[in-house]
């Protein structure tokens, strides 16, 4: 698991919030891109807890689905499932792997 | 012309080669035009451009990238489009008057409704899932996953990567992979070279598109100098490792079945899997245009030729009228903007314009079907990967154990309507698309011509799931019938308010 360095240039990277832990990544790559090269292949659990990671990387197969922390209209912070390979990273971002808190 | 009562003279859903294509086509022809895409930027899955900031020396270089790219170049730049990206269409509905169409789609948090005259529905394809024990590890994914976390995101998806297949796609794949210093283990073919090579015989095929043959040979010779192994009749059979893939059992293809003896572990940590590729035609089914059975899986929609459905005002190009390639995508794109500019009265097309898109088509048409008999597995090979542990429905953690049980249990549980209905295989969030061939599969194709009750899934709006939070945020009232019993919202798994799970029904 690497990031092509050679002719790619990137932005300054940025550190986002997965699960608590910080993760290095560059605004605009997926957060699938970033969790993957940090070494996390697991991004989330099927409906019994068996690890999923990237299967389809264009938003059919659902299995990299990650929970992102977004304001809502009324100003309540709430979790809202987002596909990793079609989210894009924005600095101060805050996600979890899995849609139960204890977990984490 | 843009006098009507219309928010769009035309939507088109897709901005892949066909979608950029129609809208070029459209634009041009002062039409005002829409294009609904779930990526941030144009081109599809063929041209998946890296993000906004990043910049990339010599991306994807090769000719068969080049008119691609320019087409991809011109759309970006050219004026009248309104590019609605990052967008997710979940259903086409009647527009009010009776003609035209009505397009709901999730924009960020809500979900909002644009009116079109005419709909052009251009969503591409998908990867042929392939059940096989361990295929639900993380490591696993589809070669077109590889293929895109590299060329659009600069992600070599593993340290040691195997890829199984039976498409040519892993080749391109190899080739990227080799390009950007990846190691790769193994390629195995499925089918016997014999194949992969005899169906080129064809001397006008050849004598029309020499460039893929002259490829191929390329990339084979450049593996063998790498010292990556190419096998031919052999496959990945088996994936292990528990939370993660470790390594691989390879074995044999015989008689066109995966053979368990003398199988050969091999370590590694990523594995891509190319078996060919569905269409996706959900959304023009759900609006009620016909479909037809693929002769390799999947349903493709039905179309005149050049791009008219079985509804007025609606209309397909590209992978959802069935799988032919990218090239064959662009021209079926225009040939549908021009259908639609002749069916609106605007512009009547020059028949010399016309008359060229198809005979390019035909060509690319023969194409396809030689790179489909090449890769195409028979049902049967796909029968032999899978045990009773193995996951059939991914969202659902269904496996064929489970199907198998419930088959003995309900002896007249014969449909994969009422399979699904029993095992909950093709009830979860990715709507069946990853578990609807395989339930075909194990209860004996050849179904129908079309898809049916019992031969299919039911497709129904939403075709992507939609939180409950974007339905309330709605600017415009949803329409009756969008949701036509409750019980199809076991699609809205995604309710964000509180961590309430819900049951199985």
């Amino acid at each position: 698991m690497s990031r092509v360095t050679t002719g790619i240039q990137r932005p300054e990277s940025l550190v986002i919030e997965i699960d608590g832990c910080s993760v290095p990544a560059y605004e605009g790559e997926t957060v699938a891109a970033a969790m993957l090269a940090c070494g996390t292949v697991r991004l989330s659990d099927s409906r019994y807890g068996l690890a999923r990671g990237v299967y389809c990387n264009m938003g059919v197969c659902f299995e990299c689905t990650v929970w992102e922390q977004r304001v809502a209209a009324d100003g309540e912070r709430r979790w809202s499932a987002q596909r990793a390979c079609l989210l894009p990273v924005r600095p101060g971002m805050q996600l979890r792997t899995s849609r139960d808190a204890d977990r984490v | 012309m843009a006098s009507s009562s219309f928010d769009l003279d035309a939507a088109v859903v897709g901005a892949g080669p066909a979608g950029m294509a129609a809208a070029l086509a459209l634009a041009a022809a002062g039409q005002r035009v829409a294009v609904f895409d779930e990526q941030p930027r144009p081109g599809g899955q063929l041209l998946r451009q890296p993000p906004y900031g990043f910049e990339v020396a010599n991306w994807l270089p090769g000719r068969a990238y080049k008119e691609q790219k320019y087409r991809l170049r011109r759309a970006e730049a050219q004026a009248g489009i309104d590019w609605r990206l990052g967008t997710t269409v979940w259903g086409a509905f009647r527009h009010g008057s009776g003609a035209g169409f009505d397009l709901h789609f999730v924009a960020g948090e809500r979900t909002e409704c644009l009116s079109a005259r005419r709909l052009l529905i251009a969503s591409g394809c998908y990867e042929m899932p392939v059940p096989l024990p361990g295929w639900t590890l993380p490591g696993v994914m589809t070669a077109g996953a590889m293929q895109t976390l590299l060329k659009s995101q600069g992600l070599i998806a593993g340290d040691r990567i195997v890829l199984s297949g039976s498409h040519p796609l892993q080749l391109v794949l190899a080739d990227q992979l080799l390009d950007a210093g990846a190691k790769i283990e193994r390629v195995c073919f499925a089918q016997p070279w014999q194949r992969a090579l005899t169906t080129w015989r064809s001397p006008l095929t050849l004598l029309s598109r020499p460039g893929p043959l002259l490829e191929v040979v390329r990339i084979l010779s450049r593996l063998r100098r790498a010292g990556v192994p190419v096998q031919f009749s052999s496959c990945v059979q088996r994936v292990e490792g528990s939370d993660r893939v470790r390594s691989v059992r390879i074995g044999a293809v015989r008689n066109g079945v995966a053979v368990a003896a003398g199988t050969e572990t091999l370590s590694c940590d990523a594995v891509a899997l190319c078996f060919g590729f569905l269409p996706s035609s959900e959304l023009a089914r759900q609006a009620g245009a016909r479909a037809l059975a693929c002769a390799g899986g999947g349903w493709r929609s039905e179309s005149d030729g050049a791009g008219r459905t079985s509804l007025a005002d609606l209309y397909v190009a590209g992978e959802t009228a069935g799988v032919k390639g990218g090239d064959a995508a662009a021209v079926e794109g225009e040939l549908a903007a021009l259908s639609m500019l002749a069916d609106g009265g605007d512009l009547a097309a020059a028949p010399s314009r016309v008359a060229t898109l198809h005979r390019q088509l035909a060509r690319h048409r023969r194409f396809a079907q030689v790179l489909d008999e090449a890769s195409r597995m028979g049902d049967g090979f796909f029968g032999s990967l899978p045990d009773g542990k193995t996951i059939v429905c991914r969202c659902e953690d269904v496996t064929y154990g489970d199907l198998e049980a419930i088959r003995l249990d309900n002896p007249l549980a014969s449909t994969v309507g009422a399979v699904k209905r029993l095992s909950r295989a093709g009830m979860g969030v990715c709507q069946g698309r990853q578990c609807e061939l395989s339930l075909q599969r194990t209860l004996g194709r050849p179904c129908s011509s079309e898809p049916t009750m019992t031969s299919a899934y039911t497709v129904r709006a939403p075709v992507r799931p939609v939180s409950i939070d974007q339905l309330c945020e709605a600017r415009q009232p949803i329409p009756n019938n969008a949701f036509e019993l409750e019980r199809e919202l076991g699609a809205l798994r995604f309710t964000s308010k509180k961590d309430s799970h819900e049951k199985p029904l």
